[in-house]
């Protein structure tokens, strides 16, 4: 058998391969021909199936339980957890709220995925010659069958639904987040075109469905109410979201502008960036002050934002050094980014720990 | 390249201008005229017109050389092809305007021709073009980098020429089926890739038939695409010991020796290989869609003569 085969997208052979049902061979996607027309085909490098080593292993798990992202999903549950008085919290509906949601994130993640790979969208940007992206997906490495994946997608997608459901019936007003959800996620999975994350809306999309969507949706599920407060929140979760997710994808942002993937508010222009990066996230601090100081936690807030203002202030610094969108440097700039969103998440929570602690210890003073 | 060709003629050029065709002499005497002889290549087989050919061939090493041109002055490179660059034996400014000149020339000659496909093409490629070189002297000095970053640099600014010498004899023909030009884009992509990497390594002295200087990337702060591969999985402290290597041997030390030096070579050359293999498959792809074998046959030598650096047949 050749080692590389080219064959119509959209023939029977060319879904099968996509599909990776073969046990014997990995058919990898490695270059799309004419995209998006009628002609389109594809050539995949045929490898033989082989069990995978432990660090394959181990980059398997963390990319398919999407860690990076999950922890905007477990935050918002932690968050009611340490701030709700004990015993006002139902804990039946809590795991059951809080697997719904891992169950669904998961799902809709996969989904996307595999749309990704199904329609070539994993492959827009190949950085060599010969296909390879130094971040190709699971799904084009050939670790994992896109079959065996769209299944245990659709797996986890009605559990999480049946869960969804359940809640549905203790909390009918979630049918409203659920509709408003599932519309923009359908529309931004169907609509024809790019893929959902390559439209410019999406930015506020994200903020809509991570933010104030999901994160009121979570305190309704659990307590039956709705407050300003929440929202607050919401708002600043969604816009954290959208930051941590721009600042990981910023090393693409060369390839992005190369295939005319422009979205509205960042990863547009390289130079731009470096100044709506910093200017983001102060809006976020500044909101996160805000909502701290209206629940009455302003000495906490002021340790967490000075703390976190002296990390910034070297991220800005590495941020404003870096010369080109290609070299070494984005990648490391990058990650700081996104290690600075995590301190301040962990910050985030031992404000909400520790501040009923603290706000005692000053009544005795 | 016994078939090259290097076109140039003094009419092109106003002669009431100081020092332009003494700077257009010394640019265009030596040099391999690869470009130009694979444009010859498919255009001949092809059957394009001969004054197609000419123009084509003319066209890129117009613009492989306005790129020299403005190449040296960016990275302050004082020798092209053994003698003083432009911008050292004449001033910065003329070699600007000479490399400027060259491209308003393609410019000119492209659109006399009267096929506006080509002349977008053309435009298209120029552009790519300085994109990479903008890209790459945005890197210098990052001994960071790796290899699939710097891909990224080459496709703009090595392949794309190789891809134009492969595809404009088509356009020039009017010969656009889409997906022929994708399989020749591809193509030449790799072979963009296999010349780049292949350069690459003379600067470590391997396959140096042609005696060039040994770690000049290094020494003008540049990793190139071997560098990359070598410093693969180092640490920072390492990859700054390897970069300030004084000489081969040092450099061979730091990768824990000859014998690891030398696999760390098998293995370049095995990602390599592979590449060259893929280019093959696109070239019976090619072959499906056209009905030239003889070109076929020459194209499949190419990767040959371009990575291994072997004489061609």
């Amino acid at each position: 058998m050749s080692e590389f085969v080219t064959v119509p997208r959209y023939s029977a052979e060319g879904q099968k391969y996509l599909l990776g049902k073969s046990r014997e061979f990995r058919y990898l996607p490695i270059k799309n021909e004419n995209p998006g027309q009628p002609g389109e085909q594809v050539t995949f490098q045929v490898i033989p199936v082989k069990p995978l080593n432990s660090a394959e292993k181990k980059s398997l798990l963390g990319q398919l339980f999407k860690w990076r992202k999950l922890v905007f999903v477990l935050f918002p549950f932690v968050r009611l957890l340490v701030i709700t008085e004990p015993g006002a919290l139902d804990l039946g509906i809590f795991w059951l709220s809080f697997l719904a949601s891992i169950c669904l994130f998961l799902g809709t993640s996969w989904q996307s995925d595999y749309l990704d790979h199904l329609r070539g969208y994993d492959l827009l940007a190949p950085t060599s010659a010969d296909g390879k992206n130094e971040d190709m997906k699971i799904l084009a490495k050939g670790w994992l069958s896109a079959s065996s994946l769209y299944q245990a997608s659709w797996a986890v997608l009605i559990a999480g639904a049946l869960m969804g459901l359940y809640l549905i019936l203790i909390r009918p007003g979630l049918i409203v987040v659920a509709v408003v959800v599932a519309a923009l996620l359908l529309i931004l999975f169907f609509s024809k075109g790019r893929a959902y994350k390559q439209r410019g809306w999406f930015d506020f999309g994200l903020i809509a469905i991570v933010g104030p969507l999901f994160a009121g949706g979570v305190e309704y599920a659990l307590f039956g109410t709705l407050s300003p407060d929440e929202l607050l929140f919401g708002l600043i979760w969604g816009m954290l979201f959208l930051f941590s997710h721009s600042v990981q994808s910023f090393p693409k942002v060369a390839q992005l502008a190369q295939y005319h993937i422009e979205p509205w508010l960042f990863l547009k222009d390289f130079d731009k960036n470096k100044k709506y990066f910093p200017l983001f996230w102060v809006l976020i601090l500044s909101l996160y002050s805000i909502h701290g100081i209206l629940n009455g936690r302003t000495l906490m807030v002021i340790v967490n934002i000075g703390i976190v203002a002296f990390f910034t202030w070297k991220w800005i610094q590495s941020l404003n050094r870096m010369a080109s969108p290609v070299g070494s440097e984005i990648k490391r700039v990058s990650e700081q980014g996104h290690h600075l969103v995590l301190m301040f998440i962990f910050m985030w929570l031992l404000e909400l720990i520790f501040s009923d602690i603290i706000r005692v210890v000053l009544k005795v003073i | 390249m016994g078939d090259s060709v290097k076109i140039y003629s003094s009419q092109d050029f106003p002669v009431y201008l100081p020092k332009l065709n003494l700077l257009y002499d010394d640019l265009f005497s030596g040099g391999k005229g690869f470009r130009s002889y694979l444009t010859g290549l498919v255009g001949k087989n092809i059957a394009l017109e001969s004054k197609g050919i000419e123009l084509l061939q003319q066209t890129i090493e117009f613009i492989h050389n306005a790129s020299l041109l403005h190449d040296d002055l960016v990275d302050r490179s004082q020798l092209r092809r053994g003698k003083p660059a432009a911008w050292h034996k004449y001033t910065p400014e003329y070699a600007v305007l000479a490399g400027d000149y060259l491209l308003a020339r393609v410019m000119v000659n492209l659109s006399a021709y009267g096929n506006i496909d080509l002349v977008h093409y053309t435009a298209q490629m120029i552009s790519d073009l300085l994109e990479g070189e903008w890209l790459q002297d945005s890197v210098v000095g990052d001994y960071f980098i790796n290899l699939e970053q710097l891909d990224r640099i080459h496709i703009l600014k090595t392949s794309s020429l190789f891809k134009w010498c492969l595809r404009a004899p088509f356009i020039a023909q009017k010969q656009n089926d889409k997906q022929l030009h994708h399989l020749l884009e591809e193509m030449g992509k790799i072979l963009g890739q296999l010349f780049q990497r292949s350069d690459d390594l003379l600067d470590f002295n391997i396959r140096n038939h042609e005696g060039k200087a040994v770690l000049g990337d290094l020494k003008s702060g540049y990793l190139n695409s071997f560098g990359a591969y070598l410093t693969q999985g180092m640490s920072r402290a390492e990859i700054q010991a390897f970069v300030q290597s004084p000489d081969l041997p040092a450099i061979q030390r730091a990768m824990g020796g000859e014998e690891k030096f030398q696999e760390k070579l098998n293995g370049f050359d095995q990602i390599n290989s592979a590449m060259i293999q893929l280019y093959h498959h696109y070239l019976s792809e090619v072959s499906k869609l056209i009905s030239q074998p003889e070109l076929i046959r020459e194209l499949a030598k190419l990767t040959d003569v371009l990575y291994w650096r072997k004489k061609p047949s």
